[in-house]
């Protein structure tokens, strides 16, 4: 998305592959599974929340965030030729990453009432794509940051839905099929929300 | 702007396919939701961290990225509350927050 919207423009691509990672990736991966298991526990209150913390903190995920961020700072190691293959069989895995959440998403889609389901589609779209956004640029006006990097916020910010919502609704015994549904139209109503977004921003 | 607007919707008609063949294979009973839990802990407990390693490893940022990182952290933690204020003044429940909440 970003290189088309900036073609040609390395810094556009790179600050774009940090902020997605970092920016998006890291809260989707620590407050997704820990707002998934506070809701999914059944129990609501200070220590459901602390115990739900608890077990984030002790989960794989949360693990390989440390370990990523750690390992990040030893380029030198990182880009070792020996190490080449332990890449390559990640990216491999990472090919997976998208098949297996539409494979999770798919399974979970069952539309059962439009009517049940079109508040929560409402109030999606308005904060995804209203809302953030708009949030992001104030956030960017603020600390003065370039035209540039404001606009690539601002495009990565209104994304749609990430659809491993789905994938921890799942695991922590929410309630999937209702995540499910959302993200799906969601991403389809993306079409029109990113398409909006861009004109605003250029405009 | 519609060389980007063609790639979005390249974009999420591939993600539409993709979801469309799952739903005819369940429909054919090739795949089930029984398989779903064990799908999701396959997704949380092995390719999501091997993902997660992967490219925080090979992405170090710096101090001005940092700071762009700091605003779409904060937009989103903002996003999330304004969305559970939304959902109380709605009167969800609490299976109705968590789809909102997670999703966003």
């Amino acid at each position: 998305m970003i290189k088309f919207a900036f073609p040609n423009n390395l810094d556009a691509m790179t600050n774009a592959i940090v902020i997605s990672q970092l920016g998006i990736g890291i809260p989707i991966f620590t407050l997704c599974p820990i707002v998934a298991s506070y809701y999914g526990s059944g129990n609501s209150g200070f220590n459901a929340m602390i115990i739900s913390i608890l077990n984030y903190l002790k989960s794989p995920i949360f693990i390989s965030v440390v370990a990523g961020i750690f390992v990040s700072q030893f380029q030198m190691i990182v880009k070792m030729p020996f190490l080449q293959p332990f890449w390559e069989a990640l990216r491999m895995i990472e090919g997976t990453l998208w098949v297996m959440a539409c494979l999770i998403l798919g399974l979970q889609l069952k539309f059962r009432s439009l009517r049940r389901i079109l508040p929560l589609f409402i109030v999606s779209v308005i904060v995804q794509m209203g809302i953030q956004p708009f949030l992001t640029s104030m956030g960017a006006n603020l600390m003065h940051v370039g035209t540039l990097d404001k606009q690539v916020l601002i495009l990565i910010s209104a994304m749609p839905s990430a659809v491993l919502g789905g994938v921890f609704a799942t695991q922590y015994n929410c309630d999937s099929e209702t995540a499910s549904e959302v993200i799906f139209l969601n991403i389809m109503f993306s079409l029109i929300g990113i398409t909006l977004v861009y004109y605003s921003m250029f405009h | 702007m519609i060389y980007t607007m063609l790639h979005v919707t390249e974009t999420i008609f591939a993600f539409a396919i993709i979801v469309l063949l799952v739903i005819i294979l369940k429909k054919k009973t090739i795949i089930s939701s029984d398989d779903l839990k064990s799908y999701s802990k396959l997704m949380t407990v092995a390719i999501l961290p091997a993902v997660i390693f992967f490219q925080l490893s090979l992405n170090p940022f710096n101090g001005h990225q940092l700071i762009l990182v700091l605003i779409m952290f904060t937009a989103g933690i903002l996003s999330m509350i304004i969305t559970w204020i939304t959902g109380r003044i709605m009167r969800l429940r609490n299976s109705d927050h968590l789809p909102l909440l997670v999703i966003l």
